[in-house]
């Protein structure tokens, strides 16, 4: 039963869910803040964790970087690397979150729109289950990769 | 000999004087009987008679001891007293001349005379006198006389005359020894001579042939001096012929040297016509001279020897003119022949060559040969030498080119593993969360943000206008809430609504810029111009007190002024006091 439990949590082809959902869920994520960068900059502000100076390149390169690594992860190109910046991102996320539920900040998670309900301990739990899954992804992903596809021949070469 | 009988008196008639005479004749006849040459034993027999006959004595004997000779003679004495001194005569002398006594020099005869020497044992019985005489170096001489016929002992007169005698006697012997020392010599010097004259002619016949062998060693020598400098086979052979047609007078030679393959001879040739050099390299001359080599069957010369052609016919055989033919084999299967011809002395016979100009003959061939053996070994070790070295060149080549291909190959070996490390690492990067990657999909959302941003209609500043706007009027909280109380300032909350819920300043205005104009119209339209505007709420990430600050100066209204502090510098001066 733990064996098969086990099997099942290292399971690639759960990983290849979970790498799936990750990158629609960034994907469709970034696709609302690309396109309204004014409205995610003020969503970054309302964190007050950034300095102005430097809240609407955030708001630039964040979506972007949010699809980039989005789509990647569909393809299944460099699946450790983004699993990182997403893990990253994801944390930052969550920190900031749940900084702003200690300083009970009235505002609104950003995630995906502008107009949502205020963050919440739901919101912190959401993010780190998607960490989780960014987890599981980084150490168990090993189906369905482009890089499989064109490297997996290579990485048989011995120096 | 005179004899007392043939006197004219008997002896003891005799006066003085005539018994002088007597006694001198006696002297001078004994003298004469032993004046003739003869042997000492020749003399001790003739003395015998001569001394017994004038003194009348019954018997006498001698024993003479010569060159280790012992001689015996006696006269009167019965045969068995004879023979007694015949072995015992040695001892006798022995008695009067000890044998490890100095060699004594010749001396005057001893006499002894006596009634006791006629029963001395060693003497015969009635021995009268006995009388000893050494001649020096060894010969001694001891005589012994009987008593007289008369039976009267011996006066001193014949005493005397017996003495003379002896003394005639000791000269006697001592001339014979001379004498026969002379022809001991002489017949020594004759054998000596003869050995002599023997010695000369071997030591003219032996001088006769260290001649010859100092003659023959020379021409070896030179032939050797000759041919020690030339290393060509061609050169050798030539200097040889030469040499050898000196040394054994010959006014014609050849050589032919043929190799085990055809084609392979060389031949030289002096005081013969042109053509025969032609002949002997040519294959009937080759064939002409190993047909001697099959002729002689198992006296075929073997390897670095030699053999002179005796039989004529045999030389007739071969292929030019030879008055003495040699047959000589080199190793390596090289064979040859040698001819001479028309010797200086015209002679044409067999006998040509005596021994020693065959020994001569076989030294110089011998000579030659390993001359000739050692050219060509020199031949050989300069042609192996030669293709040692083109080897050698053929070698290094391609040792140069194994190590350009080595090089070649460590290059493209480690250009491999260049590679390889680089394709290995580049595609283990891909398995592993690598900072290249990160920062490459960082660098590229950034580049698509910041173009897409710059491309897109509705794109906001990378850099806030607060930033880079004028800095705006500023106020202290305490100035902000007199002016708000005096002359009647309206203060605007520039936050979000739902900040301006969670607090604000007494009777303030929340303008949020997102609802700037719709807020704006509805509350502050109406408002003069004049009326001072307090501003205030910013935070570490938006300035909304400045961009809210910078819309109302645009539309007109004189005095905009931002709260230093914001909110809680106004919280901070307490409640407000009643007028």
């Amino acid at each position: 039963m733990t064996a098969a439990i086990r099997a099942l949590l290292t399971s690639p082809w759960l990983a290849l869910a979970f790498r799936l959902y990750l990158g629609g869920l960034f994907v469709y994520a970034a696709m609302y803040k690309i396109n309204y960068a004014a409205e995610f900059s003020t969503t970054i502000a309302s964190y007050r964790l950034i300095p102005y100076w430097a809240v609407n390149v955030m708001a630039l390169v964040m979506p972007w970087t949010e699809i980039i690594c989005g789509a990647m992860l569909l393809l299944g190109v460099r699946v450790k690397s983004v699993t990182v910046i997403i893990g990253g991102l994801l944390s930052v996320f969550t920190l900031a979150i749940f900084i702003n539920l200690l300083r009970n900040a009235p505002i609104s998670c950003g995630c995906f729109h502008t107009l949502e309900d205020p963050i919440s301990w739901w919101t912190v739990l959401r993010d780190l289950t998607w960490i989780g899954m960014t987890v599981h992804v980084h150490y168990f992903d090993s189906v369905l990769q482009t890089d499989q596809l064109f490297l997996g021949k290579l990485r048989r070469i011995h120096t | 000999m005179i004899s007392p009988k043939d006197t004219p008196d008997a002896p003891g008639s005799l006066t003085g004087t005539d018994r002088q005479l007597f006694h001198l004749k006696s002297l001078y006849e004994a003298s004469s009987a032993l004046a003739v040459p003869a042997r000492p034993a020749d003399l001790l027999r003739a003395f015998l008679p001569v001394a017994m006959g004038p003194l009348g004595l019954t018997f006498g004997f001698g024993i003479l001891l010569h060159a280790g000779a012992l001689t015996i003679e006696s006269l009167g004495l019965q045969p068995p007293a004879a023979d007694l001194y015949r072995a015992s005569g040695l001892d006798l002398v022995h008695k009067f001349f000890p044998e490890d006594a100095a060699p004594a020099h010749p001396s005057r005869p001893v006499i002894l005379a006596g009634e006791h020497l006629s029963h001395d044992p060693n003497l015969p019985m009635g021995t009268a006198a006995v009388i000893a005489l050494s001649m020096g170096a060894g010969t001694h001489a001891v005589l012994g006389f009987g008593p007289k016929v008369a039976g009267v002992p011996l006066d001193a007169d014949e005493t005397r005359l017996l003495d003379g005698l002896a003394s005639v006697l000791g000269h006697a012997l001592n001339n014979a020894t001379a004498m026969e020392c002379v022809r001991d010599l002489n017949t020594s010097l004759a054998r000596r001579n003869d050995d002599l004259h023997r010695a000369l002619g071997e030591s003219e016949r032996a001088r006769e042939a260290l001649s010859r062998h100092t003659l023959q060693l020379r021409a070896l020598y030179e032939t050797t001096l000759e041919m020690i400098d030339i290393h060509e086979p061609g050169g050798i052979l030539d200097a040889f012929l030469l040499s050898l047609m000196g040394t054994l007078s010959f006014t014609g030679g050849w050589i032919a040297l043929y190799g085990p393959g055809h084609g392979r001879a060389e031949a030289v040739c002096r005081g013969l016509a042109p053509c025969v050099r032609e002949e002997l390299v040519s294959e009937t001359g080759r064939g002409a001279v190993l047909a001697r080599f099959v002729a002689l069957k198992d006296r075929i010369p073997h390897a670095n020897h030699a053999c002179l052609v005796d039989d004529p016919e045999e030389r007739q055989a071969l292929p030019a003119q030879a008055d003495a033919a040699v047959l000589f084999t080199l190793d390596q299967g090289w064979q040859g022949a040698i001819g001479l011809s028309a010797p200086l002395s015209g002679e044409r016979d067999d006998e040509l060559l005596d021994e020693d100009a065959r020994q001569l003959l076989h030294s110089l061939v011998a000579n030659f040969m390993v001359t000739l053996g050692n050219a060509r070994q020199l031949d050989l070790i300069r042609e192996l030498n030669s293709e040692l070295a083109a080897r050698n060149v053929d070698l290094q080549t391609t040792l140069d080119a194994l190590t350009s291909a080595k090089r070649e190959i460590d290059v493209q070996t480690k250009a491999k593993e260049h590679l390889v490390a680089l394709v290995h690492g580049e595609v283990e990067r891909v398995w592993r969360a690598s900072w290249l990657d990160i920062c490459l999909i960082l660098l590229a959302g950034a580049t698509l943000g910041i173009l897409y941003n710059l491309s897109s209609p509705g794109g906001i500043d990378l850099v806030p206008k607060s930033l880079l706007a004028p800095p705006p009027v500023m106020i202290e909280a305490a100035e902000a809430r007199r002016l708000a109380r005096d002359d009647k300032a309206v203060i605007i909350d520039a936050r979000p609504g739902d900040f301006f819920l969670q607090g604000h300043i007494p009777d303030a205005v929340n303008l949020p810029e997102d609802l700037f104009e719709f807020v704006y119209s509805m509350k502050l339209s109406d408002l003069d111009p004049a009326v001072p505007l307090l501003v205030y709420g910013r935070n570490i990430s938006r300035r909304y007190d400045a961009d809210v600050a910078r819309q109302l100066e645009l539309l007109g209204h004189e005095r905009v002024l931002l709260i230093k502090g914001g909110l809680d510098a106004w919280n901070g001066l307490g409640p407000e006091e009643a007028p």
